[in-house]
């Protein structure tokens, strides 16, 4: 998939992976691949300023753990972030429908 | 130290340890989490059965080119919303509008301990012949009836001014500090921790030296025209006491913020 295109739409793939429940980045990224069936190819690197931003718009929160002797940072929905994930649902949703309307696809 | 020649996840946290062009907190965690998920990876590519080697590339390929991953950061961080760093300077210029309020505030009580201790003419004398228009002095001397010329009300004005409208700025100051305490939200700190105090030292510093050369100045003039420390000179001491006072606490909140950073 081209990558410029999924970039518009990682904001709401991140967060909608994280409903399941908190994860660090690579459970998300691995989660993210698992999910898409490998159709989101990004370089995994470039997934974490998503995160940082998400995290800065206070739709998600983090917080350090320890594994295997390594800190790693814990990503999770807040209130927020729920919320938005539910109207970017909807709004995908609506969009989606238009789009396959348009292409005669049935929905 | 330097990495293992063999290990590739060593050297490319090297690589954007060098490459990355952030603040020291910030670029510890991307490389904290570049490590933990480049030694996840290589660990899963061992469990399906890869070698230590080609796991090592598997995982370093998958994460992205040093340059990609520190082009996605600096992209994130031109991406800082304008309307929230514009938001945090107007709160910034609010507070040291607020804290400038109450320094006015301080000095008037200390122009009002002058008054007390020196007498009214070191706040409130001026330094030479000064000629006062015939409203000004009709006005002060109804104020100050005990006043024998214009000058001494004057006098008497200008050291009260500088009592009680500097306590008024000081009730303001305090007025606007509770409010902008009020106003405050969680921010998200977008500017840099040093910058309130590098402005808040540069501009109280720069007052203050302002303040204590005309109170030199007017030191200077009274020993000329023979009124000794009746010129005045108490009225602008009394800012420039407070405005260095402040200027050396800001100075002492910069120095602290610099070994923050330096500390990482």
């Amino acid at each position: 998939m081209n990558r410029e295109r999924l970039k518009g739409h990682l904001d709401l793939l991140l967060l909608s992976v994280l409903t399941a429940g908190p994860a660090h980045g690579y459970s998300v990224i691995s989660e993210l691949r698992r999910r898409s069936e490998g159709t989101f190819d990004l370089p995994e690197g470039t997934v974490y300023p998503a995160l940082h931003r998400l995290e800065d718009a206070g739709l998600l929160s983090s917080s350090w753990a320890t594994a295997d002797g390594r800190r790693r940072r814990v990503y999770a929905l807040t209130a927020p972030g729920a919320a938005a994930l539910a109207a970017e649902r909807t709004e995908y949703r609506h969009f989606t429908r238009g789009i396959q309307a348009v292409l005669g696809w049935s929905a | 130290m330097s990495a293992p020649d063999g290990d590739l996840v060593e050297r490319y946290l090297d690589q954007l340890y060098v490459a990355l062009r952030a603040r020291p907190r910030k670029a510890r965690r991307v490389l904290a989490e570049a490590e933990d998920h480049l030694r996840e990876a290589v660990t899963d590519g061992l469990t399906a059965g890869l070698t230590q080697r080609e796991a090592e590339e598997q995982a370093v390929s998958s994460f992205g080119s040093v340059r990609a991953v520190v082009r996605a950061h600096d992209a994130r961080l031109r991406r800082l919303p304008t309307v929230a760093v514009l938001r945090d300077v107007i709160m910034t210029a609010w507070r040291l509008g607020a804290v400038g309020l109450v320094a006015v505030g301080a000095s008037g009580v200390i122009a009002w301990v002058m008054n007390a201790a020196f007498g009214r003419p070191f706040v409130g004398g001026a330094a030479g012949a000064v000629r006062y228009p015939a409203a000004n002095c009709q006005h002060w001397l109804a104020l100050w009836p005990h006043a024998q010329s214009c000058a001494q009300a004057a006098m008497l004005e200008n050291s009260s001014d500088a009592v009680t409208l500097r306590l008024a700025a000081g009730v303001l100051g305090l007025a606007a500090l509770a409010a902008y305490h009020l106003a405050r939200r969680r921010s998200r700190d977008l500017l840099p921790e040093s910058f309130t105090p590098t402005v808040a030292m540069t501009l109280f510093g720069v007052a203050g030296l302002v303040l204590a050369g005309l109170s030199v100045d007017s030191t200077v003039l009274g020993l000329r025209s023979g009124l000794g420390t009746a010129a005045g000179a108490g009225f602008y001491l009394s800012g420039a006491i407070v405005a260095l006072v402040m200027a050396l606490r800001y100075a002492r909140d910069l120095h602290r913020s610099i070994l923050q950073q330096a500390r990482g």
